[in-house]
């Protein structure tokens, strides 16, 4: 290996001294490109006046603490309010405190663009390179023109944009992908337009986008590092085709694609802030400085007249796109890519149930053999080619949502039945496309906000009185209107109930679940996608003394619970009537204060029907069986029936209601207004 | 598990060639160290590749230098002479998966570059690096959009060979599906690539209008 870099190294070297003509090339390609801070003349000396000139101009602008220079520094305020720096690497900063005094920063960027920029080769390293973004800045700001600063060639940024120019930016949001916890919120990052023209290929575009880079295998370190800062986040620029096979392909995620009404000089801005954060990491922090957050910095930075992000302690992804929604006029187009899953769907329900018993019958039998004879014959005769190719898509694009197949994979479970499926769909003189179909109640900017607040007033036990306070972080329960959500994926996070008893004047947590989610897919049995659910947390059970089986230590009826809880199981949708029929079984481990020995185990059984007859309405009625197992044995049965209901009155304002009954006797009825905001 | 083996290695290779086409991979420095060690069973197939795709263009050679100086960072700017770096996840979740390509995961992880889009209607090494890219990254959607004689994959890579648009893309769509079987033999993205370069040569009108193939 080291023989192979070693050789091209020579080789690079030898083609620096013995090839003039490269330079040639170069020197040609670049006069070609209309690169606006970058121009092939002779090095000029530092320039004293213009300096002293434009250093007059932005101190009396007062330009070093205005809020548009914060944003090219990528300046927030921390948590104590004051305004720095997200960017964590010091090469980012000219001046020693740049990551805090922004004033300092400009003086030192301004001393720095008049240095001397020396010989050719290391012009690259001057400031006009490095930072081309607080070149234009200053340059607008200040009024002084381009050909009064340093004349440099900078070759590396030339050579890293090539002939290439934007027309176009788009902020792409993609869904939620319940598999996989760091993205249970989505994910957003940057596609930038090589052109609007329709017929250019959107492929061929380039994405921007900025990750994390963990460097631990271990995911104890990695959640806690994730959510501490303890990797570096970087900006990466790849081809958009990479993160179609990502997204749409390899985690079946839809994507959603805002262009923005960004002009050409904002976009060559973006491009220079693109440049300018280059290798400069910032921590990544998995609630605030994450994917979505420092993509609205970087759009901040970009065209600073923009005004996304303000002091908050957590973004999350869709929350981004929602903000991007609010700036009037922002958005100029929204464009909509199916995930493989999606498309699988569109194909499957645009199939007869004839063909879809057939598909089935297909993946089920998996055989290359016989697939043939069953696609091209039907019960009554022949199927006609165009019927083939309609069943032989649909056939495939299951395989590929099944394998997950992207990039150059090889199908593994139907890799022979793939490959005999495409040559028989060459064979077919069909050039059929389906066009796709948008699901706009899953746009994400329509959905409602991610923080809720709730008030509510209930009865319980033995006509106890209580009020009930609410508040949660993010994001939607199952309960929740559905419209611009993934159907079916409720998650809570940081979810606070507290209640009020009248008759003991106490207010106490009655749920605090830092986590808690519900998958219910709502999507047909051959997907195979299973319900489940994972929460912790601690509630307070106020039916304890209602059962007599619990070893009390004292009188109070409730008692307090820590608890674990996981489940799996089947859903069964009725898509004609939009009712969801479920069941899980599951198992909670935890804790009981006024258990004997504290711990306990209880597996169960939970089964509902959810339903939403309107899109503002959902019903849903569920029926819970669970045995609890102390240290001392079995210590309760409890049976549970539970109806709730939600009214959307408008966007973001819910009435809800709910009453369930126990075995043991215990009843509560609660009724209260939900806030999104 | 073969094919799980075979895929990485295919990728690794991949990798390789690409890295050779970095500017000055800064960010990823630490990757490309990595790539180098991963990889190295593949090295010998991507030595060939690489060095056809050192050619003429001296930012390739720079590349290569600067990843073969030990510890070295330039001090700015972004990774590549355009694509930019891309970041594939070697995955083992599950069997049927042989690599996907993730975000924050806590999986082995590796950078590259990758050649340069828009390079101009020449058919000169970078534009066939980019195609080898491309291949590798889109092959399986690629053959779905052949067979079915269109779709936006298919486009895309008439695009990259340069094809033109119009009457020369329809003619290019149905080449690629009346010849599919001859094309898309095995599982190889590179002799995919050269199958379809000898078909678009033996058909007259493309072979003059696919400047770049």
């Amino acid at each position: 290996m080291k023989l192979f870099f070693d050789m091209n190294f020579r080789g690079w070297k030898a083609q620096l001294h013995f090839r003039p003509l490269a330079f040639v090339k170069f020197s040609f390609g670049m006069s070609a490109i209309a690169c606006a801070f970058a121009f092939d003349g002779p090095v000029t000396l530092a320039d004293t006046d213009s300096l002293l000139e434009m250093q007059n101009i932005t101190s009396a602008q007062n330009l070093g603490e205005s809020h548009e220079w914060q944003k090219i520094l990528f300046y927030a305020p921390d948590f104590l309010g004051r305004q720095r720096s997200i960017v964590d690497d010091p090469a980012f900063f000219l001046a020693a405190n740049g990551k805090t005094d922004s004033k300092a920063e400009l003086d030192a960027t301004l001393r720095s663009l008049f240095q001397p920029s020396g010989e050719a080769t290391k012009q690259n390293l001057h400031s006009m390179c490095r930072f081309p973004r607080r070149v234009a800045f200053l340059i607008e700001k200040s009024g002084i023109s381009r050909e009064r600063l340093p004349q440099v060639v900078c070759k590396d940024y030339l050579d890293w944009l090539g002939s290439r120019t934007y027309e176009g930016v788009s902020l792409v949001f993609s869904s939620s992908y319940p598999n996989n916890p760091s993205s249970l919120f989505g994910h957003s990052f940057l596609r930038a337009h090589r052109s609007l023209k329709e017929q250019r290929n959107k492929l061929l575009d380039d994405a921007i986008n900025f990750m994390a880079y963990p460097n631990t295998d271990n995911p104890l370190t990695y959640s806690f590092r994730g959510m501490a800062g303890g990797f570096p986040g970087f900006f990466s620029f790849t081809p958009y085709y990479l993160k179609v096979q990502e997204y749409s392909n390899a985690d079946s995620r839809d994507l959603w694609e805002y262009r923005l009404d960004f002009s050409t000089d904002d976009i060559r801005n973006m491009i220079y802030v693109l440049w300018e954060m280059g290798p400069h990491k910032i921590d990544y922090y998995y609630f605030d400085e994450n994917c979505s957050a420092v993509i609205l910095k970087f759009l901040e930075a970009a065209k600073p007249s923009l005004s996304l992000t303000h002091l908050q302690f957590w973004v999350i992804p869709s929350d981004t796109v929602k903000t991007v929604a609010n700036v009037p006029g922002l958005i100029v187009d929204v464009q909509y890519r199916p995930s493989a899953l999606t498309r699988f769907l569109q194909k499957y329900r645009h199939l007869t149930l004839d063909q879809q018993t057939k598909l089935s019958a297909i993946v089920e039998a998996n055989s290359p053999t016989l697939v043939l004879s069953e696609i091209s014959r039907t019960s009554s005769g022949l199927a006609s080619p165009v019927d083939q190719a309609f069943l032989v898509d649909a056939v495939l694009e299951f395989i590929d949502f099944y394998e997950r197949l992207a990039g150059s994979n090889i199908a593994v479970t139907y890799g022979a039945l793939r490959a005999t499926l495409l040559k028989y769909r060459a064979s077919l003189p069909i050039s059929h496309l389906q066009a796709t179909q948008v699901p706009q109640e899953e746009r994400p900017d329509v959905g409602h906000d991610s923080s809720r607040l709730g008030i509510g007033a209930g009865v319980s036990g033995k006509n106890e009185a209580f009020s009930q306070y609410h508040w949660h972080t993010a994001l939607h329960d199952k309960m929740s209107s559905d419209r611009g959500y993934s159907a079916g994926l409720g998650i809570d996070f940081f979810d606070l109930y507290l209640r009020y008893r009248h008759k003991d004047k106490s207010l106490q947590v009655h749920e605090f679940y830092p986590i808690r989610v519900t998958s219910l897919p709502n999507l047909e049995p051959i997907v195979k996608r299973p319900a489940w659910n994972l929460s912790f947390g601690t509630s307070l059970d106020d039916s304890c003394g209602y059962d007599g089986g619990v070893r009390r230590q004292n009188k109070r009826d409730s008692c307090r619970l820590y608890t674990v809880k996981g489940g799996v199981g089947l859903t069964l949708p009725l898509k004609t009537i939009n009712l969801l029929a479920y069941s899980m079984v599951n198992l909670t481990l935890g804790h009981n204060n006024q258990l004997s020995g504290g711990i306990f185990a209880e597996p169960g059984l939970e089964s509902g029907l959810l339903w939403a007859p309107i899109a503002q309405v959902k019903v849903n009625a569920s029926l819970s069986n669970s045995a609890a197992f102390g240290r001392t044995g079995r210590f309760r049965i409890r049976h549970l029936a539970a109806l709730a209901g939600m009214y959307e009155m408008k966007k973001n304002h819910e009435l809800r209601g709910s009453a369930f009954v126990q075995n043991s006797g215990y009843r509560e009825i609660l009724a209260g207004y939900y806030f999104y905001f | 598990m073969n094919l799980t083996v075979k895929s990485r290695a295919t990728i690794a290779t991949a990798l390789v060639t690409c890295f050779a086409m970095i500017l000055g991979a800064p960010a990823f420095a630490a990757e490309a160290k990595k790539v180098k060690k991963k990889a190295a069973p593949a090295a010998e197939g991507a030595a060939d590749a690489a060095d056809a795709a050192s050619g003429d263009a001296a930012a390739t050679g720079k590349a290569a230098a600067a990843a073969g100086t030990k510890g070295h960072r330039a001090p700015y700017g972004m990774a590549g002479c355009g694509l930019g770096s891309l970041i594939i996840k070697k995955n083992s979740m599950g069997p049927q998966i042989g690599a996907s390509f993730l975000n924050m995961t806590g999986y082995q992880m590796f950078a590259l570059t990758t050649g340069c889009s828009n390079c101009g209607a020449t058919k000169d090494s970078v534009a066939k690096v980019e195609q080898e890219v491309f291949m590798e990254v889109n092959m399986a959607s690629l053959a779905k959009d052949a067979a079915q004689g269109q779709g936006e994959h298919l486009s895309a890579f008439a695009e990259i060979l340069g094809c033109g648009q119009g009457d020369s893309l329809i003619l290019f769509n149905a080449m690629s599906r009346s010849n599919y079987e001859q094309i898309f033999q095995g599982q190889n993205s590179k002799a995919v690539l050269s199958n379809y370069r000898n078909v678009i040569k033996e058909n007259e009108k493309l072979a003059k209008s696919c400047v770049r193939a």
